[in-house]
């Protein structure tokens, strides 16, 4: 199904189930880098799976299920308030196929097979994806939010965090709402 | 937008979809001959031991006619055999058939009660973090 919201295109999918190889962050993403930035623990975790990448690239080739394409996922823990504990899991990877063996220092991630509500902003327009996403997911809506993560991403769209033609995908894990 | 798979991923499933495809009629029969109530009952009852027509009888509660026909379906699938004469007993292929089939669905309900309990949304200030940074 495909929706319209603040001229955004979403798409509604049917459930669908990520498992993705690669690596996995937990902490306060932000505490070095008050900010999106390359140097951020995100970004240093992006390096260190850019770096396995390269050390393992056969490995990496004969596994992805999408060439090309790049996922971040960011988990809220049951623990978190955004206060006191600002601590959360940034797991960063690639699609892969099922039965595979994993690097030792790599992570296989199953999610939980749901629909998704996909849309793309640029990378610059965080506002975008937060006005698309409250707008989908408010309170009495037709859609509400499955679980506490929410996956961004990245293709050959992708030219940089400063870049304004920089693109990405968001895929927020969602059913549809009682209320809807 | 880049396209997302809307199923499970057919690469992944290619060597159980070509497994499929060779024991297609096989699996068919195997699914018939369990696909009915009281045959999947006279398949538990046999996990107990061997079983002779009469105590099937009661055990499932059938007329002696209808019996003969559920055995004979179970016969025909090779799922059961006859020992000696009107005792039956579950094969090694039965018993690995009911252990897919439960394991399947021990799996699958595990699965299940774990995304129940963690299913939840995202808490307004992680939202407001994430969206603001």
């Amino acid at each position: 199904m495909t929706l319209t919201v603040d001229g955004v295109k979403v798409i509604v999918t049917d459930p669908v189930q990520y498992r993705l190889l690669g690596c996995v962050f937990y902490g306060d993403p932000f505490h070095s880098a008050k900010e999106w930035s390359y140097d951020n623990e995100i970004g240093h975790l992006w390096n260190r799976f850019m770096r396995l990448g390269h050390e393992h690239e056969d490995y990496f080739a004969s596994v992805n299920m999408q060439p090309g394409i790049g996922y971040e996922v960011h988990i809220e823990p049951s623990d978190y308030d955004g206060t006191t504990n600002k601590e959360y899991y940034v797991f960063v990877g690639l699609s892969v196929r099922d039965g595979i063996e994993i690097p030792l220092e790599m992570f296989l991630k199953v999610l939980p097979s749901t629909c998704y509500v996909e849309f793309s902003t640029p990378v610059t327009r965080y506002d975008v994806a937060e006005s698309v996403f409250k707008e989908l997911l408010s309170d009495g809506k037709k859609y509400s939010q499955s679980f506490p993560y929410i996956i961004q991403r990245y293709d050959e769209r992708y030219l940089g965090l400063d870049n304004p033609d920089s693109m990405l995908d968001w895929l927020i894990p969602v059913e549809v709402s009682n209320h809807g | 937008m880049a396209d997302s798979p809307t199923s499970i991923d057919y690469l992944s499933w290619v060597p159980l979809r070509e497994a499929l495809e060779r024991l297609f009629e096989e699996i068919l029969n195997s699914i018939k001959a369990l696909s009915h109530e009281n045959r999947l009952k006279i398949m538990m009852y046999l996990l107990d031991g061997t079983q002779s027509f009469h105590g099937l009888k009661l055990l499932v509660g059938l007329k002696k006619t209808a019996l003969a026909n559920h055995i004979k379906q179970l016969l025909d699938a090779q799922l059961i055999q006859k020992p000696e004469y009107a005792t039956y007993e579950i094969t090694t292929d039965g018993k690995r058939l009911l252990e897919a089939l439960v394991e399947s669905h021990e799996k699958a309900a595990i699965g299940r009660k774990l995304r129940e309990k963690e299913k939840r949304q995202l808490s307004a200030g992680f939202i407001r973090i994430f969206f603001n940074k």
